[in-house]
């Protein structure tokens, strides 16, 4: 009995969530929806619609009003650093992920972070940089890399920190076709739960079972990807559909 | 995009390549500290320590051209000192003057000198860039004792020079393909509308990595790699490398 109340616990659940930035202007309201282990979510909505806002928050670096649960515990300003050891957040723009002067240091700042000793931390950053094909520029700098490389390394830095939810802010942006199928074939693949924001919709098809829909700070509709992505007035409304 | 990097050959192979950071961290700071306190140099200290870049350049396999385009970046800087030392000499030995302005053979010697220490300084650094990678400068330097926040700071400028060097350039393309020419004064204004454009694009950069460093379990405190000791080659290096200049010393006033 225990161990099914452990597995109804969603991975993520956020309930009554707003966010409002410190001149006021209402970025994010009512925002509810929840994410079952294992499970993919995609939060699709317009240029603007408050998607990377929405990541950031649920990844505790922007605080609103409302509840995020993290398998079943409430972040809060106390115990957010331990909670963030769950989640691994790849940002639109992989020159804000890579800080680090070499890719390895870069993949290795999570989980040295993490207190991992040094072999469990070049054992991780071996397993990401391989599973990336990285690992051959392990020793460059950032700069060095193509933009590709780039998207693949920032993603290389979440895995190595082997994080129960996975937290993607526009992955396809900017790939090339084959990169991009690459990394939509990973990401179907990945086992633990995924909230992919994009309004790349064929990626949302593609990966995620499960879809909120956001414009303008509001959550519109929710539910089945299919549901959504079928219903073209809706698409059409939000500006997420041509036509 | 690409650029003209400040350690283009620092990933090449050489046996000055090979020697752990730290030897050419100590060595260089040591060249550079005799380089520039020596009092009255003469000639033979100063053309020794001039040709010491060079043949390291040689033993680096670094282009003797490159370290000599690279080191012109002095030019500002102790050109101007320079130029102040040539004519501000109150020796009756005058080679030239025109109004106030007299320049005689020992504010020309001084001026030399001068050049020559700044050059021969700089050259070091350069060689010393371009001979180990930044990352390994940098772990070198940990290993030394140096404070880690200075250590980040220094690897947050190599990693986001290159970017704020691409922002720049994508803007100065963006106002060269609407600007055909003329209006001189206004392009100051714009200039400086640019500058504090790029200041807030540094701003929101700056305040996204930090989200990044948050939110892979940042909190405040930076992680050191452990120090190992010196191999025996890098310290029979540094060795001979005191030993040497220890003998450019004693050639000081010659």
């Amino acid at each position: 009995m225990a161990a099914e109340n452990i597995l109804e616990v969603p991975a993520l659940e956020v309930k009554n969530f707003a966010f409002r930035y410190s001149d006021g202007t209402e970025a994010l309201a009512d925002i509810n929806f929840s994410v079952k282990a294992g499970e993919a979510l995609a939060v699709i909505g317009p240029n603007g619609a408050g998607k990377s806002t929405l990541l950031l928050c649920l990844a505790g670096l922007l605080h609103g009003s409302g509840q995020v649960l993290i398998e079943g515990e409430e972040m809060t300003t106390d115990n957010e650093r331990t909670l963030r050891r769950k989640l691994a957040l790849v940002f639109q723009d992989p020159d804000d992920q890579l800080f680090m002067p070499t890719l390895d240091e870069d993949v290795a700042f999570g989980p040295a972070n993490m207190g991992l000793n040094e072999e469990e931390v070049q054992a991780r950053v071996k397993n990401a940089l391989t599973l990336m094909r990285l690992w051959e520029k392990r020793k460059r700098p950032p700069h060095h890399l193509s933009f590709g490389e780039k998207r693949r390394a920032a993603l290389a830095t979440a895995i190595a920190q082997r994080a129960r939810i996975l937290l993607l802010d526009e992955p396809t942006s900017n790939l090339d076709p084959a990169s991009r199928q690459e990394l939509m074939d990973y990401l179907s693949a990945y086992t633990e739960a995924r909230i992919i924001a994009t309004h790349d919709l064929e990626l949302a098809r593609h990966v995620c079972s499960k879809c909120i829909l956001i414009s303008s700070g509001k959550q519109i509709a929710s539910g089945d990807i299919n549901g959504i992505l079928t219903d073209k007035t809706l698409l059409n409304q939000h500006r997420l559909a041509a036509g | 995009m690409h650029h003209s990097y400040i350690d283009k050959y620092a990933r090449h192979n050489s046996p000055l390549h090979r020697l752990d950071a730290r030897t050419k961290i100590i060595s260089s700071i040591l060249f550079v500290v005799l380089i520039a306190v020596t009092p009255s140099p003469g000639s033979v200290f100063l053309t020794v320590g001039a040709s010491i870049p060079l043949f390291l350049c040689f033993i680096g396999r670094i282009p003797i051209s490159y370290l000599l385009i690279r080191s012109l970046i002095i030019i500002p800087f102790a050109g101007f000192a320079a130029l102040s030392y040539a004519f501000s000499s109150s020796s009756d030995d005058i080679l030239w003057q025109w109004g106030p302005l007299r320049l005689s053979s020992e504010g020309m010697s001084n001026a030399l000198i001068l050049l020559l220490r700044s050059w021969i300084a700089v050259s070091a650094m350069i060689l010393l860039v371009n001979t180990t990678p930044f990352d390994s400068l940098l772990k070198g330097m940990r290993r030394l004792k140096v404070p880690a926040l200075f250590i980040m700071l220094l690897s947050f400028f190599y990693r986001f020079l290159y970017l704020l060097w691409d922002e720049v350039e994508r803007m100065q393309r963006a106002r060269n393909m609407r600007y055909y020419g003329g209006y001189w004064k206004r392009q100051v204004g714009i200039m400086g509308s640019m500058i504090s454009s790029l200041f807030l694009r540094s701003f929101q950069r700056a305040e996204m990595v930090q989200f990044a460093m948050i939110a892979r379990g940042w909190n405040g405190e930076i992680k050191l790699l452990p120090a190992f000791p010196l191999q025996r080659r890098d310290l029979m290096v540094l060795l001979s490398m005191i030993i040497c200049l220890v003998g450019l010393w004693l050639l000081r006033t010659f």
